[in-house]
């Protein structure tokens, strides 16, 4: 099996999932080194400018992607140290999982945000007239039947 | 559902008919109608009136929230009466008429409200059906998506001057019909009229249902002159002469579905749909254009409200933005709600191929544990005393009379105690026991004027109406009852919900109500105030939905004290100025007799006396002296008597102002104050989610979202390291982009 890694690079967030990955060159071949940390591996390649922006490489010999930085030596060889990408290198989309924020939400909901940028002792003040009442129509007309008078019974 | 045959005769007895082609009728009265069927009446079964028609015919009800489910009648029998009616649904179906007995409508002469030979049989009399040519005929099958409803409108200025010609309510927006509603900008009573699509294909060819009519719902008035009571049942739908449902306002019985009757004269209307507005009319606005709309709903069929598409109602497309299809409860009863547009396919009415699929059932009862319905009652008591209702110049008139007897002459010194036989009280005015003013105007069990009486004394010029005619009746009464969806701001979420949006509602007379925000937002508010014209307090019921949640207690009557003195006392002061002006006249009497003949006795002395008499005479003198100042003592104090005995009178208090009468200048309307909560103008609802997110508590995978996620994540099943389980769950919790 030949040890070989694609190398490439993403503008993404390192935090997101999944990420967007535009490859430089594919197959390229690594110098061995007697050990290989699968979590924070360190590959050496040969120098090729177009490698001096690359930031992330999938090694399939290892079934990871990693995030990398690149420094290069007078002798012609470039390293690429990486940390592993675990957002990106294994399927978690069946993964159950309990949201607490969301950003695809697109709005508040229920559940009160303490983070959410209300201005404290400032109120909005709506009013609304539920309904007219009768009592709109309140005249004072002296002829109109709005006087209740209690006398005492008698013959 | 289950058709009563025995009155609607077999599927196969019903016919097409002539003018709805997509409609199918119980087969009632025609000419051709068989032996043994409803021509004959009394042959086939009949449902008593007052009986739930039952899902025979009825499609569907209407709930509470209809305005026919809040009918006031008033009616003229022997005086005008009202009755308010208020039901938690009403049921509705569809009929037909052909109407031309219009004009041989002065053949009946019994009290009856409308048309009768075009009535339904089982409830008319055979004399009102003799006329063959007119007949109606309920509709048993029909589809919903052949019929759509129009908005009509009646308006006026603010002098009641009717615009001639109706207005459209799909049409409101256009600049056109602006002007009219600024010239014209009160909405005095509102219809729907009928299109009807009789095509076969899918695009629509619809044509207004005019002179042949579809109608709808109408309570049925029966009087009873034994126990002088009116009572309301709504059994069936009266027929009118044209196609036309009313939907808001006011309308003579006799006119119920005419639109040639003027709306704008509430005083002689026999029905007043929404009692709420009995006697006014209501400024065209957004509001209640929404208003009206949500009150063709509750009818669930389509409606066409505007014109946005520019396609003609003859030719929409129900799933048109332009077309609302009103939403039935689970029971198939309408409260307003509507789907519009795209969603009209996801209403249920859609689906219908008949309207026998609609769910409702008249004698389906919902379950008790979800009666949300109030239930309020009418309350009778006893009360010997009199009770009137008056306007302000017939208590003028009346306080006149009794101070009139109050007032006496300076020897009208009474020796019978006329105030004690006549008003029960040595006082007068303490015949009157109470004096209250209301700001709505009080309607009297009885408006036939008589003579006002206090105890045993009866005016001879002051009319007024009695309150009641019977010794039980009722003294409370709903004056006004109204309701206003709460409608939330932030899509429901915690923004609308306390402590961050916190309401009050302001009650008139009753001050203002807290209102729990949780309890009412995205529900109906509706409140109703009960009044008791005895005491003059008043009770305000908030409801939700239906749902009775609060109440606030306040005084809508204002007190208008009115104080007298006990006649007891004005007789004693009149009688005791009297002896006292007598006593004075006596002095004076004595005085001037004494000053007239003390010359004549001291000459005498002084002519016979010697230097005694001329001493006498000297003493005398002085004597003469001291009786001119008797005299002139006396005299003052006589016009002083005099003074005191004009001047004795009763002590008047003014009217007083007490609270309800601050309250009566304030706001009458129902207010319901939302303080909502306002977010930073920084806030950018697309950053903050992008970078902060919004705060949930959701469950699912992790492929169910989308954007920055935060939470805690279960990755058994994962094929990695515990290390790089850690990571991940490390990311998670901190948030990842998904």
């Amino acid at each position: 099996m030949a040890f070989t890694i694609d190398i490439g690079y993403t503008t993404d967030n390192t935090y997101k999932v999944n990420k967007t990955v535009s490859y430089i060159a594919q197959g390229v071949l690594i110098h061995p080194l007697s050990t290989v940390n699968q979590l924070s591996p360190v590959f050496v390649v040969d120098y090729d400018s177009r490698f001096l922006n690359a930031n992330y490489v999938r090694a399939n010999f290892l079934g990871r992607k990693y995030l990398c930085t690149v420094s290069v030596d007078t002798a012609q060889k470039m390293y690429l140290s990486c940390s592993v990408d675990c957002l990106s290198s294994f399927a978690l989309g069946n993964c159950p999982i309990t949201v607490t924020r969301n950003g695809g939400i697109g709005a508040p909901t229920e559940i009160p945000d303490n983070k959410l940028p209300v201005i404290p002792n400032r109120k909005d003040i709506d009013s609304i007239t539920v309904f007219n009442s009768s009592i709109s129509d309140f005249a004072n007309d002296p002829r109109a039947l709005n006087y209740v008078v209690t006398t005492v019974g008698g013959v | 559902m289950a058709i009563n045959t025995s009155i609607y005769g077999a599927p196969e007895t019903w016919t097409t008919a002539q003018y709805l082609t997509f409609a199918k009728y119980a087969n009632f009265n025609t000419a051709a109608a068989p032996e043994n069927t409803l021509l004959q009446g009394s042959v086939r079964g009949k449902t008593p009136t007052g009986e739930l028609i039952e899902n025979s015919i009825c499609t569907q009800a209407l709930g509470s929230e209809s305005l026919y489910s809040n009918v006031v009648w008033v009616h003229d029998y022997g005086g005008t009466q009202y009755i308010k009616d208020e039901r938690s649904y009403t049921p509705y179906f569809l009929a037909e008429c052909v109407s031309t007995a219009y004009n041989i409508q002065n053949n009946v002469s019994y009290i009856t409200p409308i048309y009768n030979y075009n009535s339904w049989k089982p409830y008319i009399t055979d004399e009102a059906f003799q006329n063959k040519s007119a007949y109606s005929k309920p509709i048993v099958e029909y589809q919903p998506k052949k019929i759509i409803y129009r908005i009509f409108m009646r308006v006026c200025d603010a002098s009641g001057n009717e615009r001639p010609d109706p207005i459209l309510l799909d049409r409101a927006d256009l600049p056109a019909e602006q002007e009219v509603l600024e010239q014209y900008p009160y909405v005095a009573s509102a219809y729907m009229r009928v299109y009807v699509d009789s095509s076969d294909t899918d695009t629509p060819n619809r044509e207004e249902i005019y002179n042949n009519s579809l109608f709808g719902v109408c309570p049925n008035v029966t009087y009873n002159a034994e126990t002088d009571n009116i009572n309301i049942n709504y059994a069936f739908f009266r027929s009118m002469r044209y196609s036309h449902i009313p939907i808001y306002g006011c309308f003579g019985t006799n006119y119920f579905h005419d639109d040639y009757y003027t709306g704008c004269l509430c005083d002689t209307a026999d029905i007043v749909i929404d009692s709420s507005y009995v006697s006014a009319r209501h400024l065209w606005n957004n509001d209640f254009k929404e208003y009206l709309i949500k009150q063709a709903a509750c009818f669930g069929g389509f409606v066409y409200i505007s014109q946005s598409t520019g396609v003609s109602i003859l030719n929409i497309a129900l799933d048109s933005d332009d077309v609302i299809l009103g939403l039935l409860d689970e029971y198939g009863v309408g409260h307003g709600e509507y789907t519009r547009g795209a969603a009209n396919r996801d209403n249920p009415i859609w689906s219908w191929s008949t309207n026998r699929d609609s769910p409702y059932d008249p004698y389906k009862e919902p379950p008790s544990e979800k009666d949300t319905q109030s239930h309020f009652n009418n309350v009778s008591i006893a009360n010997f005393n009199k009770v009137w209702v008056t306007s302000y110049n017939e208590v003028k008139d009346i306080i006149k009379e009794v101070y009139k007897a109050l007032r006496r002459k300076p020897t009208d010194v009474q020796t019978a105690d006329y105030s004690a036989d006549s008003f029960l009280s040595t006082d007068p005015i303490n015949g009157i026991i109470s004096i209250r003013r209301y700001p709505v105007n009080v309607v009297p069990n009885d408006n036939n004027p008589v003579y006002m009486t206090i105890g045993n004394y009866t005016s001879d010029t002051v009319q007024a109406r009695r309150f009641i005619n019977a010794p039980n009746s009722q003294f409370i009464d709903f004056v006004f009852s109204g309701n206003k969806r709460f409608d939330e701001l932030y899509n429901g979420s915690f923004l609308d919900r306390e402590p961050y949006t916190t309401a009050e509602l302001y009650i008139p007379f009753c001050g203002t109500v807290p209102i729990s925000v949780a309890d009412y937002i995205g529900h109906t508010i509706t409140v109703k105030l009960a009044i008791d014209y005895l005491s003059g307090s008043c009770t305000a019921y908030v409801l939700c939905d239906n749902t009775p949640l609060q109440s606030a207690n306040g005084q809508i009557g204002i007190d208008v004290p009115v104080s007298g003195i006990n006649t007891a006392t004005v007789d004693s002061q009149l009688l005791n100025a009297n002896l006292r002006l007598k006593e004075s006249q006596r002095q004076q009497l004595s005085a001037s007799t004494a000053f007239f003949t003390t010359p004549f006795s001291l000459f005498m002395s002084a002519s016979g006396g010697g230097k005694y008499g001329i001493a006498s005479a000297a003493q005398g003198v002085g004597s003469l002296v001291s009786m001119g100042n008797n005299f002139e003592s006396s005299w003052d104090n006589r016009e002083a008597a005099a003074y005191e005995l004009h001047h004795i009178q009763t002590p008047f208090k003014s009217v007083s102002a007490g609270s309800p009468l601050t309250a009566a200048m304030g706001e009458h309307c129902c207010r319901l104050t939302i303080y909502r909560p306002i977010l930073s103008s920084d806030y950018d609802p697309e950053t903050y989610a992008k970078t902060i997110g919004f705060a949930c508590l959701i469950n699912g995978k992790v492929s169910d979202f989308s954007g920055l996620t935060m939470g805690t994540i279960d990755l058994s099943g994962v094929n990695c390291s515990d290390r790089e389980k850690e990571l991940i769950a490390a990311a998670f919790a901190r948030g990842v982009i998904l």
